[in-house]
């Protein structure tokens, strides 16, 4: 049941009919089976493991508040084994044991299990821990509703691709509920729409692109087409999956729920931190809160910094997916972010610090970003650091060949009024604000969404990228 | 009776019109067809270079000139019985230009790979002026890029982004405006599309485009003051029937022959055709509807939908929709219904990436429905063909070239149960709703049957022609040829493919047809009155 099918919104009617039509503490059942099946509508066979998930953290998690000591550890042990042990199994087995097999020179076959990747594993299992992590912290207290930790944790719009949720921020929403404000509605139309948009009429068409590259980049020499296609594959997953964001936050505030901002215009990014604080931001924040400061707290050295921040920015490229090529994608922008800190440090108080910080000069910060992200898209795309190796030389232009220009004239207008839409929104929130506007603006802004979803969408519903993580 | 997508859109395709050398009668040349190009290999110099493809269907019909890019993604470069054009932008690579009969790359006529190698001389000054034009071009771009990033970066770095608005100075009217926003939205889809503003621009050489010209064509031509005999049906037909021959014969006993008979259209598409064109049920003396065998495979729904939308109206949404086999294609034609922008999607991007290519096919209409009128059928057969069903194997006679081997090969890919099934249902379903439509009206409907084609003893083409209409034949005004009719056809000599009459067949099956029908309908005369 994908966001963008009619089946989608069919379910959503139903279920946001009925939980308007009954009392809150009965609604909220509701909403929880509702998840249920959503989520068994994928593979029912998985409910298993975030049954499994909740009813351990939940359980846990009372335990642990009420616990001192070793014993508090011991519970919070058994906690991360269940979830990084559903997590690691589920998407890791196959690619470590693999890999391993290699390395001893062992036929894959004999310790391979193709073991199939359940849905939202990543993303449920994240928000799983945090809840654990926070009570073990004492930063939050343990939920002693079941029904509420369990809604949580499979609430529909935020289960299969995010945004990863915590648990102080969702469980006080469940216990404090109350019917949204007219705002509150106006906003979640506009950002379903705007999901709507950016899936179906922007993704989906630079996802052409990029399948055209990235199908057989060996077929498609040449430095321009390289760039080409790495920068129509990042523009695929921008509007992908900040679109599947948009419609998860948009239908989140139609049922009276707030999720966090999961992207704010990366490719406006001056730096690297800038772009992690901008780019699937309810991941970096919460490995910045969970891996990175927990690591970090009372060592001293940058050394340990760097290392720290290395390994963490590898960990965040193995969370994508069981592949090599996602460990060089993660350990490349930790270069990235260890490269900068050292740059950083070297010309703060300096004149070339001033000169960067020149307004002037911004927009070539923001390009040389821009170009180092659209890079990272060698390593996050194919399957193999092969193929990641030919693209690279591709890019910087080893082949000795120009190449084609992949991108066709309608995506070079679609790239334009996105930039247009991301510049707007970025001095004075323009799209947020619309929900403020009078109908003399309001309604032309839906006739403009409702024609582009009617006439520019790719054939059929086609499945988000973030699906696969 | 989905059979465009093996042979398609030969005569039909007035598209004829973009190649510089568009045929007529005269001009049409007899042979193999032909793909050049000169040069065959481009020295490719400041970027680009050129090289003019001519090609020649050899017989007179249409062409379709596709190239195939290192992208591997076929592009349609020309159409056109017979023309040349040049390719500006030939890069180091391979290009594939291939030569189909059809527009949907099925029969395949010739093919040449032009290859463009680099060569460090000096560039030609056009070239340069076009290198520095695309220069121009990207620096404005890069400029447009700065000064948006400039806007963006005022102030110092942000580590907070807010979210949206969580109150409102004044109420808000959140339903109101998002039902009026709709209620705009669905005038503003009514005013481009439900009326003739957008359809008049379709692509001329699309499934829908020609349906609608062809429509139009037919609705605006004046009555001719002689008992007018419609022949409807698919690309059997279209292949089939000649309306010229058919004057010929007939026009010394009164007998006037318009066809509509169009590629990949289906019985509900003919009901909704005839709708359009003959508003008050009377203008025919007759309308000639095929039945028989034919198949519909559940992946063209999308076709089937965008094809009869130029027809369609609010009210057509449940009987329109239950022509399809799957909820998806269900939902997909109530809402080309509702929505009609929703079934030109591709037409209206690809209207938008070339306005002007666009602009000027439209202006070329007249010439396709001229070249639809002319066109005079396939001039080879497949005699000398055998095909063995249990093993596959066929066999050719020398003469045939690979491209009509290979067309002749598809056309013989045996369609599954349920799609012949499925293009029963269609005409049990849509045949009985023309016959309702003219049963107050005088107007002759004739039901007949189509040869099978040469190799009717496969499980595919002998499926019984029986007659799933003799109900309703027992109406006055509705007669049905015998099923046998036109069984002496089914031969070799008179196909090009397994579905396909060349233009012998054609003639002989319009001949049969003419003779057939005067004598019925002389027969009913002689009962009864006629409009």
């Amino acid at each position: 049941m994908l966001f963008n099918s009619f089946q989608y919104w069919i379910f959503f009617l139903i279920v946001a009919v009925l939980f308007y039509s009954m009392p809150f503490r009965v609604g909220k059942l509701l909403l929880l089976c509702a998840s249920y099946v959503f989520y068994m509508w994928w593979d029912p066979r998985f409910i298993v493991l975030i049954l499994t998930s909740t009813v351990v953290d939940y359980f846990l998690g009372i335990w642990l508040e009420v616990t001192s000591g070793r014993r508090k550890k011991i519970l919070l042990a058994i906690s991360l084994v269940v979830n990084l042990g559903i997590l690691g199994f589920f998407k890791y087995y196959d690619f470590f044991a693999g890999s391993l097999a290699g390395l001893l020179h062992i036929p894959k076959s004999s310790v391979v299990l193709q073991v199939v990747l359940p849905v939202g594993v990543s993303f449920y299992t994240f928000a799983s821990l945090s809840y654990t992590l926070d009570v073990y912290w004492g930063k939050m207290k343990a939920a002693r509703n079941l029904i509420d930790y369990a809604l949580f944790i499979a609430f529909f719009p935020h289960l299969i691709a995010g945004p990863i949720i915590r648990a102080r921020q969702f469980i006080s929403q469940i216990q404090y509920w109350r019917r949204p404000a007219a705002i509150m509605i106006q906003s979640g139309i506009i950002l379903v729409l705007s999901g709507l948009l950016k899936k179906m009429v922007f993704a989906d068409r630079f996802a052409v692109v990029a399948d055209s590259y990235f199908s057989d980049p060996a077929a498609h020499p040449g430095w321009l087409t390289a760039w080409s296609g790495c920068l129509a594959f990042f523009m695929q997953v921008f509007f992908d999956f900040s679109g599947y964001t948009d419609i998860a936050r948009g239908c989140a505030k139609l049922l009276g729920f707030e999720f966090p901002l999961n992207f704010a215009r990366p490719f406006l990014s001056r730096n690297p931190p800038d772009l992690w604080q901008r780019w699937h931001i309810t991941l970096s924040t919460w490995v910045r809160d969970y891996l990175f400061m927990p690591f970090s707290r009372g060592r001293k050295g940058r050394f340990v910094l760097y290392r720290n921040m290395l390994v963490v920015m590898v960990l965040v490229g193995l969370w994508h997916g069981a592949n090599w090529t996602f460990v060089a994608w993660g350990a490349y922008h930790g270069l990235l972010l260890v490269g900068y800190r050292l740059f950083d440090r070297a010309t703060v108080g300096t004149a070339i610090d001033r000169v960067m910080k020149k307004r002037y000069i911004v927009p070539f910060s923001v390009g040389l970003m821009f170009a180092a992200f659209v890079l990272s898209a060698a390593f996050f795309r194919p399957k193999t650091l092969q193929t990641s190796g030919y693209v690279l030389s591709a890019l910087f232009g080893f082949q000795h060949v120009t190449g084609e220009f992949l991108l066709t004239t309608g995506t070079i207008v679609l790239l334009f009024i996105s930039l247009f839409l991301a510049v707007a929104q970025e001095r004075n929130q323009f799209i947020d604000r619309l929900a403020l506007q009078p109908a003399r603006i309001q309604i032309p802004a839906y006739v403009c969404a409702f024609l582009a979803l009617e006439l520019f969408p790719a054939t059929g519903p086609v499945p988000f990228v973030y699906f696969q993580f | 009776m989905y059979l465009a997508v093996f042979v398609g859109t030969l005569h039909t395709m007035g598209a004829a019109v973009q190649q510089s050398g568009a045929d007529t009668d005269e001009e049409k040349s007899s042979g193999a067809p032909a793909i050049t190009a000169n040069p065959g290999h481009v020295t490719v110099a400041g970027g680009a270079g050129s090289t003019e493809i001519s090609w020649d269907t050899g017989n007179g019909s249409m062409g379709f000139v596709f190239v195939t890019t290192s992208e591997g993604k076929p592009a349609l470069f020309a159409t056109g019985a017979k023309g040349s054009r040049v390719a500006p932008w030939i890069r180091p690579g391979t290009y594939a230009f291939e030569l189909y009969g059809d527009d949907q790359r099925r029969t395949l006529l010739a093919a040449l790979t032009v290859s463009g190698t680099t060569e460090s001389e000096a560039s030609p000054r056009t070239t340069l002026l076009r290198g520095k034009a695309r220069w121009l071009l990207i620096v404005a771009l890069m400029v447009v890029v700065y000064i948006a990033f400039y806007l963006s970066s005022a102030g110092t770095l942000r580590t907070t982004f807010p979210t949206e608005p969580t109150t409102s100075p004044r109420p808000l009217h959140v339903g109101r405006n998002l039902l009026m926003g709709i209620a705009a939205f669905v005038c503003l889809d009514g005013v481009i599309f439900h009326t003739g503003l957008y359809v008049s621009i379709l692509a001329p050489d699309s499934y829908a485009g020609r349906l609608a010209v062809i429509t139009r064509a037919e609705k605006q031509r004046p009555a001719s003051g002689l008992k007018e005999v419609l022949v409807l049906g698919d690309s059997r037909m279209a292949e089939g029937f000649s309306a010229t021959v058919a004057d010929e014969l007939g026009s010394a006993a009164g007998f006037k022959f318009v066809t509509l008979a169009e590629p990949a259209s289906t019985a509900n598409t003919w009901y909704y055709m005839l709708r359009e064109v003959d508003a008050t049920a009377q203008r025919y003396w007759a309308i000639v509807v095929p039945y028989g065998i034919g198949y519909e495979p559940t992946s063209a729904e999308s076709l089937r939908i965008s094809m009869a939308a130029p027809l369609l109206r609010y009210g057509d949404c449940f009987t329109f929709a239950s022509a399809f086999q799957q909820w998806s294609g269900r939902f997909r034609a109530v809402t080309a219904c509702i929505l009609r922008g929703s079934a030109y999607q591709s037409d209206v991007a690809h209207f938008l990436e070339h306005p002007i290519a666009r602009i000027e096919n439209v202006q070329r209409e007249s010439a396709m429905v001229h070249a639809r009128a002319v066109y005079k059928g396939r001039d080879y057969d497949m005699v000398g063909t055998s095909y063995d069903a249990t093993t596959g194997q066929m066999t050719f006679p020398p003469r045939l070239t690979e491209a009509q081997r290979e067309a002749i090969r598809k056309s013989l890919l045996q369609p599954s149960q349920s799609e012949m099934q499925y293009s029963l249902r269609l005409q049990r379903d849509w045949i009985p709703r023309i016959l309702n439509r003219y049963s107050k009206s005088a107007t002759a409907i004739v039901l007949t049957p189509v040869p099978r084609g040469p190799f009717a003893e496969l499980p595919a083409f002998s499926v019984g022609q029986r007659a799933p209409f003799l109900e309703v034949t027992k109406q006055r005004t509705v007669f049905s040829l015998p099923e046998q009719t036109f069984d002496f056809l089914e031969r070799p000599d008179y196909y090009f493919d397994a579905f396909h009459l060349n233009a012998k067949g054609r003639q002989r099956f319009t001949e049969r047809l003419v003779n057939d029908l005067m004598a019925r309908l002389a027969a009913a005369d002689s009962h009864a009155s006629y409009p």
